[in-house]
């Protein structure tokens, strides 16, 4: 189990992407699959402390379960 | 007046900064032509008795070397440089799987092209490895006939993501009542088609065979 691993993973990633799309991230989509080895309440938990003093701090995770391996973040909502 | 957020498509591997390293990593092992094996199993499998063996017997015919993580301690790569071969501890403090940016840290200073073989012991543990890949042309997955012959149904995502089922400790199968057809038709069924062998690093059955898979 290493959902902050993943969780600093994905922080980093939605800010490069925030970042080049401008504006600010208000919510980070995620494609969770079954078979990803990923716990859905331990990674929402462990987002919360891996936004911690980034850029987007407050943004709210929306999961999306699939039967697969996804680990993807799907999409972001941006607010100008 | 506040615009409604706008929702933008993004569709990115959260892991794909590893596989970015990944990748790279394994056109370096093409480039220099150095055949990188990685070892995945559950903590005491046995990977680094059977590593030490293979590299004591490769060392004499190969240029070898390997790789070995665990979350503390350099037991693990002091017990396998015994073999002669160069040897090199990750110690990854908390985090409870290798990365492909830990793989590449490591070879700093190592000349690719002077090795044939580079084995990469991963820290034990049947989950978190199958989510990282080290830039490995091989991923044995080793499980021991102590482990009970349901063992790949438990874990079918690393069975999956592994190339070859190396079972372990056979020297033990006896005194545990090992069930060699259960153990391979459990694999069969998560992986159909998958290669298997069966090894002792202790007496050295199926240390040959598993070689030539190499």
């Amino acid at each position: 189990m290493h959902e902050l691993s993943v969780a600093l993973s994905l922080v980093e990633l939605a800010t490069e992407e925030g970042d080049r799309l401008g504006g600010r991230v208000c919510a980070v989509h995620v494609k969770i699959g079954q078979l990803a080895g990923v716990a859905k309440e331990a990674l929402a938990f462990s987002y919360e402390i891996a936004c911690q003093d980034t850029p987007i701090a407050g943004s709210q995770l929306v999961i999306e379960e699939s039967d697969g391996r996804e680990l993807e973040l799907i999409a972001l909502e941006i607010e100008s | 007046m506040t615009m409604a957020p706008r929702l933008v498509e993004v569709r990115q591997n959260i892991l794909k900064q590893n596989d970015i390293v990944a990748r790279a990593l394994r056109s370096r092992f093409d480039e220099t032509g150095v055949r990188v094996v990685s070892m995945v199993s559950s903590p005491g499998a046995g990977k680094t008795a059977l590593l030490e063996r293979m590299l004591t017997e490769l060392h004499t015919r190969y240029r070898v070397a390997a790789l070995v993580g665990d979350l503390a301690t350099e037991n693990d790569a002091a017990r396998l440089a015994r073999s002669g071969a160069a040897v090199r501890q990750i110690t990854t403090g908390t985090i409870c799987h290798l990365e492909a940016a830990m793989v590449q840290h490591a070879l700093d200073g190592w000349a690719l092209d002077q090795l044939d073989f580079l084995f990469i012991e991963n820290v034990g543990n049947l989950v978190c490895p199958a989510s990282y890949d080290l830039g490995e042309h091989l991923r044995c997955v080793m499980v021991s006939v102590t482990e009970g012959e349901d063992k790949p149904l438990k874990y079918p995502t690393i069975f999956n993501t592994a190339d070859i089922a190396v079972i372990t400790k056979i020297d033990l199968a006896g005194a545990v009542e090992f069930n060699r057809d259960a153990m391979e038709r459990n694999i069969q069924a998560v992986r159909p088609g998958m290669r298997t062998v069966a090894v002792s690093a202790k007496t050295g059955e199926g240390i040959g065979e598993l070689v030539t898979l190499l």
